[in-house]
Formats: C-alpha cells, sequence, structure tokens
C-alpha cells in the first residue's frame, strides 16, 4: 500500500533521541521548577518587528527572551511527528490500520480531554491544559501506536 | 471470518513468522489475523491461501453476522 505522506524507517532513532529528553525536559519545567527563564539572549530592539511579543516592561530599547521552553517545545513536536511519520520496517495492511484507528484514538481522546477541562478549568491553569494541549494529540498517536505494535504483542502468547 | 491459519500452519510445520516471510506482511499481522482481530485484504488472502495450496475458502470462512 502507498502511502507518501511516510518517512523513512531510519527516521525512528533520531525521534526517540529528540522526544524523551524533550518530554522529561517539559515535565520537569513544568512540573519541578515551575519556571522557564533559562538560556536568556539579549535581543536588539527592531527585532520585536518580526516577533509576536507584549514589552510591558521595557518599551524601547533591547530586551530579552529565553528560549529554553522554545527548544524543549520545537524538539518534543520534532520528535513526535518522526515518530508518527516514519515508516515500520515493513509496513503492511494492518499497520496501515493501526495507524488509521491509533489517528482516530488520539483525536477522539483529545477532543473529550478538552472538554473537560474547558468545563473544570478556570484561570491561569487553563493555561497548563493549553500547553499540554499543543502535543497530545502526537502523544497519543504515539503511544497508541507504538503500545498496539510493540508492546501488546509481548503479553499474548503466540505460536 | 473464521480461518485456519493455525491448523494449516501446524500442518506444514511453519511458525508465524516464516508464514509472515513468505507473504511479505510482518508477524503481528499474522498474528492479528489467527486471533480474528484483522481481516486479511482479498490479496493477501490469496497469498496466504497459496502457501497452504488451498482455495481462499477452503483457509476463510464467513461468520454469522459478517
Amino acid at each position: 500500500m502507498k502511502s507518501n505522506l511516510l518517512i523513512s524507517h531510519r527516521w525512528k532513532t533520531p525521534g526517540w533521541v529528540l522526544t524523551i529528553p524533550a518530554l522529561l525536559t517539559g515535565l520537569y519545567l513544568l512540573f519541578v521548577v515551575q519556571d522557564t527563564e533559562y538560556l536568556c539572549v539579549e535581543v536588539p530592539a527592531w527585532a520585536d518587528t518580526f516577533l509576536w511579543i507584549d514589552r510591558f516592561f521595557q518599551k524601547d530599547g533591547p530586551f530579552s527572551l529565553c528560549l529554553l521552553d522554545e527548544i524543549v517545545a520545537l524538539a518534543l513536536l520534532i520528535g513526535l511527528l518522526l515518530l508518527a511519520f516514519s515508516r515500520e520496517k515493513l509496513e503492511d495492511e494492518y499497520i496501515q490500520r493501526v495507524r488509521l484507528e491509533s489517528l482516530q484514538w488520539a483525536i477522539l481522546i483529545n477532543a473529550v480531554l478538552l472538554m473537560l477541562f474547558t468545563l473544570f478549568t478556570y484561570g491561569s491553569p487553563f493555561l497548563t491544559v493549553m500547553t499540554f494541549n499543543m502535543f497530545t494529540p502526537l502523544l497519543i498517536f504515539v503511544g497508541r501506536f507504538y503500545y498496539i505494535l510493540r508492546l501488546k504483542p509481548l503479553f499474548s502468547t503466540t505460536n | 471470518m473464521k480461518n485456519t491459519i493455525r491448523v494449516d500452519r501446524a500442518i506444514l510445520n511453519i511458525s508465524q513468522a516464516e508464514l509472515a516471510d513468505r507473504v511479505q506482511v510482518t508477524r503481528q499481522t499474522i498474528n492479528a489475523i489467527e486471533l480474528g482481530k484483522y481481516v486479511p485484504s482479498a490479496a493477501l488472502a490469496m497469498k496466504i491461501a497459496r502457501v497452504f495450496g488451498k482455495k481462499v475458502e477452503e483457509v476463510f470462512e464467513l461468520e454469522e453476522g459478517d
């Protein structure tokens, strides 16, 4: 079966290498240190022409940007995309079906969680919900896909 | 759909992995078909039947409700 959106199997390893450290770092920043003011750089004043940014405190002059959270978020998104879109060694029809089902699960669970959190979360905690929501569709997809193909066969006896 | 793949494999004395290899799918696919969790495409069903030297209807059978 042709599936043109998929990339080579070789991207699996880079995918894991990006995803796992980025996920752990992200959770650590969000819940343990509760701060993302790291890797801050001074940016010249003209740069705000190209950025969508609030400058509450310093209306003029150079300003500071903290890049660790950007790096972690991009690493996590790229890593998850590599895992989600890389071909299995032998991409057969059953794997295609697991792929489709996992995508459906991911969209459904994500929407249900979002509805629940919309009802039960108010004020600034909702920002945390939104932060998670940036990654949950891909996270649920990757989790379900690899669970069905790699982990579940270990529990069921075969042959 | 019911199928007799497990029995036919035993007759030929080949493992899931060997059958998977002969019809160019993964072992998980053969396992899912044997457990009745996945109904293969017509093309794959015919390839599997050919390995056992049988007709498709002899390996795969419709069930009530199919």
